[in-house]
């Protein structure tokens, strides 16, 4: 899966290029994201508008990102949320664990 | 006066009486005052209403009086000039004189003049005549001369059905009751020394009201929840009562901080650990909390600091502050906190926002001494403040630039009047040269302002387009002919590579412009001298049309490519610097296209040039997109 890293001023944006459904996916993507986190003390969000869709294992990346960041008494920043991927976080009762923007910029300047 | 400086939670809009009344000295005194002026104005109302009732009671009974007299004497003149007892009538004038109540009395005769007086002198007669002439006939009438504060009676009498003689009295008795003039001036000589006593006593004890109402506004705003001593100190200068507030609110803050000092090295000791209390709410901030002794030693430490100083829990917990890597600024304004004679408060910020790239961060830490039974701790709180800074230097740089941007040409503009002026009506191809810049310049300023605006559009989300069918042949006329003078000044060779026909496409034309001006105006302006520019424009079988701008430029890096599409952003390359540029043309061009259904994008290779595509698509796309 390609994802795809941009800055925006000092908050850094991962973008993943599609549907999280692998092992080897949500590994990437754990990889990646816990690598920025650690960079950036935290400053990083994740546009989820090209994820369609997640399995369980992309899911427990999510979760374990935003517990991580739970540390340092913040949580993990989505932003282009589908409805598809919404109706799976709720289902599957995390839906609080996030914070959910609209787009990237709103997303930003939630760190101002 | 200001003595209170306090923020009430916000309560829902109904009346309360009670806050009313609680809202302060300069209420409770302009109320109290208007209320004393009110009663001394009615008192005095009541002292002069009830005066001129005495007035008028005075006077009615002094007119009675007269009437009384005048009638008694009247009577008495008829019977003697019944009886023709001429001596009996000037007797009665004398005797009425002599009673005191009558100044003067006289009766007289139209014709004969005064036959009775009590002014002897004045008799006119010896003898009372048979006859007279009763043909005119006087009215009874009373008139008062205030002048002289005298009354005079004039009494027709008729004698036998006779008329024409005349009894006048003059009254020496005041129609005015004197006494009342003394109560009025009395009663406004009270309140006046009443108001100003008030007024005395008032600016003796101001300070002191204030300082009870400051501190009933501050306990009523306790009691409503607010706690920070800020929102509930009183002004010094009210007096002691508001310093002793003032004293025993910095004492409870204090005995705060140790207790939740206290809490914290409890909890840091074992006590709960962190998953309970204080401790445990701290983990839930964003920004970073430490607690040090004297020796630096870490009492408490919560994960965001722990984040911040890049180092973990277990590094941190029970070990001095130099473990943390990079902290040498922080202890050392840590030190100069804790030192005796040092500051009590320290605020610093560690970081560079150009390190930015290497991972580097910009905190803002605030060190506060605490002391717990005379043991100096210090407090230490962190915050991230990367993007803030980040984003104070771009809006700076903006300033700059937008101002360097529009400062350009206008100097054009105002060079060009110069000149076009003093050449006045002689050099008519310098004028029109003039009046041509100008025009070019005045445009050049209009798309600035615009590109500022839609900025301001796009911050706010509100920027939008109006589609409708257009012919796209104008628009490209109108290009070219705005570049082509700045692209000979650089001697860049402009190309204009137009199909033969243009379908109607379906857009917002005022916008489009904007996108493909910005578009080519970056085109000329990043290409050097005698470079060359061409616009390539080509529509689709789907009705779609592209427009791709060409030039052989200095070309952007790959890893910028993405990047300078963003708002306030330039590529990071020192050519560049020295041309002028907002950073925002090519975040509104695509921010334009992608409002059509398209979209903008870029190759380039540095020192080949670049291609930017602007692709609008076609009716039956953009009904889909939107």
């Amino acid at each position: 899966m390609r994802i795809e890293t941009n800055r925006h001023g000092a908050v850094t944006v991962i973008v993943p290029g599609g549907p999280v459904i692998t092992q080897e996916d949500a590994t990437q993507l754990r990889t990646e994201s816990f690598a920025v986190l650690g960079s950036t003390l935290g400053r990083f969000i994740i546009d989820v508008s090209e994820m369609s869709f997640v399995d369980s294992c992309g899911l427990e990346t999510l979760v374990d990102l935003t517990d991580e960041l739970g540390v340092s008494g913040q949580s993990l920043k989505l932003c282009g949320i589908s409805d598809t991927l919404r109706e799976i976080l709720a289902i599957t009762g995390i839906t609080s664990k996030f914070q959910q923007f609209e787009d990237v910029q709103t997303a930003v300047r939630s760190f101002l | 006066m200001g003595y209170l400086f306090m923020t009430t939670p916000k309560t829902p809009s109904r009346f309360d009486i009670r806050k009313f009344f609680a809202r302060g000295e300069s209420l409770v005194a302009t109320t109290g005052m208007a209320f004393v002026a009110i009663l001394a104005f009615a008192v005095g109302g009541v002292v002069w209403v009830s005066a001129r009732t005495i007035d008028d009671s005075v006077i009615s009974q002094t007119e009675e009086q007269i009437r009384e007299t005048s009638v008694f004497i009247a009577s008495q003149a008829e019977l003697r000039l019944s009886d023709g007892d001429l001596p009996g009538l000037r007797r009665l004038m004398i005797d009425a004189v002599a009673s005191g109540t009558v100044e003067e009395s006289e009766i007289s005769i139209s014709n004969l003049g005064v036959i009775a007086s009590s002014n002897a002198s004045q008799n006119m007669i010896a003898e009372l005549p048979e006859q007279w002439d009763s043909s005119s006939s006087a009215i009874a009438n009373v008139i008062h001369d205030t002048k002289t504060n005298r009354t005079t009676v004039r009494e027709p009498l008729t004698v036998d059905g006779r008329s024409g003689i005349v009894l006048s009295l003059v009254i020496n008795q005041s129609m005015e009751a004197v006494g009342s003039d003394s109560i009025r001036a009395s009663s406004v000589g009270i309140m006046s020394v009443g108001l100003i006593l008030m007024l005395l006593v008032y600016r003796r004890f101001r300070n002191r009201l204030g300082a009870l109402a400051g501190i009933g506004e501050a306990l009523a705003a306790a009691g409503d929840g607010e706690r920070r001593i800020e929102c509930l100190m009183v002004g010094e200068t009210l007096g002691p009562e508001a310093q002793v507030w003032n004293t025993l609110l910095a004492e409870r803050e204090k005995l705060d901080q140790v207790a939740v000092t206290h809490e914290i090295v409890e909890a840091s000791h074992g006590g709960g650990g962190d998953s309970v209390g204080l401790p445990a709410a701290c983990n839930t901030l964003t920004q970073g909390v430490i607690l040090v002794d004297s020796d630096l030693r870490v009492a408490y430490i919560n994960g965001a600091a722990c984040v911040f100083l890049r180092s973990s829990r277990e590094e941190m917990g029970n070990s001095t502050l130099d473990t943390a890597p990079d902290s040498e600024k922080i202890i050392e304004a840590t030190l100069d906190v804790l030192s005796d004679h040092g500051p009590t408060r320290r605020t610093l910020e560690i970081g560079d926002v150009k390190e930015i790239e290497t991972e580097g961060a910009v905190l803002r830490v605030v060190i506060t001494r605490v002391d717990e039974e005379d043991v100096p701790r210090a407090m230490i709180f962190i915050d991230d403040v990367t993007q803030q800074r980040l984003a104070d230097q771009s809006q700076s740089a903006f300033i700059a630039q937008a101002t360097h941007e529009l400062r350009t040409p206008l100097t054009t503009i105002r060079l060009y009047t110069e000149e076009a002026v003093e050449a006045g009506g002689d050099d008519e191809q310098l004028r029109e040269k003039a009046l041509n810049v100008i025009n070019s310049e005045t445009r050049r300023l209009e798309r600035i302002v615009g590109d500022m605006l839609c900025v301001a559009e796009i911050e706010a989300g509100s920027l939008s387009v109006r589609s409708a069918t257009m012919r796209t042949e104008g628009l490209f006329k109108e290009l070219e002919e705005d570049y082509q003078a700045q692209a000979k000044d650089k001697s860049i060779e402009m190309v204009f590579d137009m199909p033969p026909k243009f379908p109607t496409i379906q857009a917002d034309r005022d916008r489009l412009g904007q996108a493909l001006h910005n578009l080519v105006g970056n085109a000329i302006k990043y290409t050097p001298n005698s470079g060359r520019v061409e616009v390539k424009v080509n529509f689709m079988d789907n009705g779609a049309m592209t427009v791709a701008v060409i030039d052989d430029g200095i070309g952007i890096d790959e890893s910028q490519q993405e990047r300078i599409f963003d708002r306030f952003c330039r590529a990071d390359d020192r050519r560049i610097a020295q041309v002028t540029g907002s950073g925002l043309g090519l975040a509104l061009a695509r921010q334009i296209a992608r409002l059509h259904g398209g979209d903008i994008t870029v190759e380039s290779e540095i020192d080949k040039g670049s291609t930017f595509t602007l692709m609008i698509p076609g009716a039956e796309e953009m009904a889909k997109a939107a």
